[in-house]
């Protein structure tokens, strides 16, 4: 534990932990970046079931890299709200099974992108049913690192 | 800062103590979970509104030009489902303690954002969606749609940002 305890007491963790205005931001940044990346990776689920089907393909090269910049700006914030209490985070189990769900959607997204890929863009054409379950795993994912991400704010233990 | 004051110190509304005692207040407060549970609803909720305006108002501004107008805008049910999900969730949150929304200057500025946003989202509806669905994929949208759709996206990030800051601006008297 000795790097988490360094972490949290380092000059920066300790102000973004104390300052009454730094910590809500980093909250914000971080709504704001869990809208972006769940969201789009949603929407790009949808197409994969089928939904609207008349979507083109050729978006998703954007689109995905839309999410990556939310991603980037979730793990960012995410890094910063959790150098505030590290120790305490990282004993929540609620905490462990978010990451576990990041994870796990992080790799199904990717491996959703590159079925794809795969796949003539500009047509509308349907997907094999093995990327449709991958769609349906990222989701699910996703919504439960968000259902966990908000129990941590329930389930840690206080500082004292 | 008279009005902030004036906010802060807001109390014996009779139409906010009515919200209070309605059934829906009371099971906010007294069902294990209740809270907890729509906030995440709400975060759902949320992320779906985002993830589809991202993509339309980004559309209507030129991005994805490749993908027709037409199909970009079937996605927008989604939208109206996680705005619902989230109108159902924020009245539970105000019924659970009306106060401690409306004594709180940041909940007005989330109200009028989400307002602008909603007057914005009927104004599409009903004046421009039929006309742009038939837009070619490489015809630009009207100056006028664009400029709503930068304001659109503009007002969703704006009522994230103050939705996030409402405990941070909660009055700490009063209610």
């Amino acid at each position: 534990m000795g790097f988490l305890t360094w972490l949290q007491e380092t000059d920066f963790a300790v102000f973004l932990g104390s300052d009454p205005y730094a910590y809500p931001i980093l909250l914000c940044f971080h709504a704001i970046g869990m809208g972006t990346v769940v969201g789009l990776v949603w929407v790009m689920s949808a197409r994969v079931l089928g939904y609207p089907k008349a979507l083109s393909l050729g978006i998703f090269h954007t689109m995905s890299t839309i999410a990556l910049w939310g991603f980037a700006l979730n793990a960012l914030s995410g890094f910063l709200i959790f150098s505030t209490e590290a120790t305490r985070v990282i004993d929540n189990t609620e905490f462990l099974i978010k990451m576990s769900c990041i994870v796990i959607g992080g790799f199904t997204a990717w491996y959703m992108m590159r079925a794809v890929r795969t796949l003539p863009a500009g047509d509308a054409p349907s997907f094999p049913v093995s990327a449709k379950v991958v769609a349906v795993i990222t989701s699910a994912a996703w919504f439960i690192a968000i259902v966990y991400g908000r129990m941590v704010a329930y389930t840690i233990k206080p500082p004292f | 800062m008279d009005l902030v004051k004036w906010i802060n110190g807001i109390h014996d509304v009779p139409a906010l103590d009515w919200l209070r005692n309605t059934p829906l207040g009371h099971a906010m407060r007294e069902i294990p979970d209740a809270f907890p549970a729509s906030e995440t609803a709400h975060f759902i909720g949320l992320s779906l509104l985002l993830g589809v305006m991202i993509v339309v108002d980004l559309r209507l501004l030129g991005l994805f030009k490749r993908t027709s107008y037409e199909s970009v805008l079937r996605l927008l049910p989604l939208a109206v489902a996680g705005f619902t999900v989230n109108l159902i969730t924020g009245i539970l949150f105000i019924a659970c303690n009306p106060y401690l929304y409306f004594t709180n200057p940041a909940f007005y500025l989330k109200l009028i954002a989400i307002g602008l946003g909603g007057l914005n989202a009927l104004w599409f509806t009903f004046a421009e969606h039929k006309q742009i669905a038939g837009l070619p994929n490489d015809a630009p949208a009207p100056t006028l749609a664009k400029v709503m759709a930068g304001g659109s996206l503009g007002l969703w990030l704006l009522v994230i940002l103050l939705g996030r800051l409402l405990p941070t601006f909660a009055s700490t008297g009063g209610g």
